[in-house]
């Protein structure tokens, strides 16, 4: 990857910062947006972000998703503030629920992994919520199937975990 | 993170996901679910039994247990759980008592559990009197001394198959016109019998 130093503007009174996906893309976003992932906003504390934050474990198409998510929920962050940027609570109820709706397994799990390793708990929780959701009420087959997990048990292994709460697997 | 193992470029799986973050999920969802989880792959099984998740499904405000006078605490949450739930569960109830050094009139009672419709009876012995031949005392349950000193005895068994809420009622009773003297409870244990219905 090019190691192109990232030039950090000044946009209304706000510092930028550079976030640089996997496949080398480049996101410019304010402090507060960033500093939503905890991990960013340790090292915006530790004055290391001077020439763009590289994450190498996170793709381009996720990292757009992190940073439209960051920068619909910058404003929960700055709350107190008359800010006019901070959507209200129910456009934000709404783009969350649209936001993890949409997404597809493999996309929703690389996003999980996403906000896990920036640190991103609101994300996080969110996403773990809508796997959640996935499981709930679903046989052990059922969740084979919505996950395409193979079932690496042998047959008197699966039988002894469901004989220990036989109660659980009825219908 | 065992990657490749399931397939060669798991773009799509679950797996990807390493055990942490498949119990944060799977302690979102309900017991239920979680017992369930734990039949689906060795992966999930793992996510699904760790304590990160019974944790979550326990009471925040869990009392010690009896000051560890009970049975040794359990080995995991998963146990813990099990052990305090009052899910549909197969349970045994165990007297947990002493005898003080002067006694009298404290060979066998009849105990009885009932639960709604549900009932449970039969005759243990508090004492190892060998009073009475053998023949007549085969059906009577006698005690067993534990390591710590305490005996205990098993008074009899419920399922709570209508659901969490009800009185599990316990009764004791000595047989007999004559006072008694030196039975000295400790508790009773609520245990799920392991051997399902």
């Amino acid at each position: 990857m090019a190691a192109a130093a990232a030039e950090a503007t000044i946009d209304g009174g706000g510092k930028m910062i550079i976030l640089i996906s996997a496949d080398g893309k480049r996101f410019e976003v304010t402090e507060a947006v960033a500093s939503q992932s905890q991990l960013i906003s340790n090292m915006i504390e530790d004055d290391c972000t001077e020439n763009g934050v590289r994450l190498p474990n996170v793709d381009g198409d996720i990292l757009t998703m992190v940073v439209d998510y960051c920068n619909m929920h910058a404003g929960d962050a700055a709350a107190d503030g008359d800010t006019t940027k901070a959507s209200s609570t129910e456009e934000l109820k709404k783009f969350d629920a649209e936001l993890v709706q949409a997404l597809e397994n493999p996309v929703l799990f690389k996003l999980i992994l996403a906000a896990n390793f920036l640190n991103i708990k609101s994300l996080l929780d969110m996403t773990c919520q809508r796997v959640a959701d996935m499981m709930s009420g679903k046989t052990p087959e059922q969740m084979r199937e919505t996950f395409s997990i193979e079932n690496d048990f042998t047959p008197e292994e699966e039988a002894a975990i469901r004989q220990e709460n036989a109660w659980a697997f009825d219908d | 993170m065992e990657e490749g193992e399931a397939c060669d470029d798991c773009e799509c799986e679950i797996a990807r996901l390493p055990e942490e973050l498949l119990s944060a999920a799977i302690s979102l969802t309900a017991p239920r679910d979680a017992f369930r989880a734990a039949a689906v792959s060795r992966a999930f099984c793992a996510a699904a039994d760790s304590d990160a998740v019974w944790a979550s499904f326990l009471p925040r405000d869990l009392p010690d247990l009896a000051d560890g006078e009970l049975s040794p605490a359990p080995p995991s949450k998963k146990d813990l759980f099990l052990r305090l739930s009052a899910g549909h569960y197969h349970n045994k109830l165990l007297n947990l008592f002493k005898i003080a050094e002067e006694f009298y009139q404290l060979d066998t009672v009849d105990a009885t559990v009932n639960l709604g419709g549900s009932k449970s009876s039969r005759e243990v012995a508090l004492t190892r009197s060998r009073r009475r031949p053998e023949e007549e005392i085969s059906a009577v349950l006698f005690p067993r001394t534990r390591a710590d000193g305490w005996m205990e005895v098993e008074l009899g068994e419920f399922f709570n198959e209508e659901g969490e809420d009800g009185n599990v009622n316990i009764r004791i009773f000595g047989k007999g016109p004559n006072w008694k003297k030196g039975l000295i409870v400790l508790g009773i244990e609520i245990r799920i019998k392991k051997s399902g219905r």
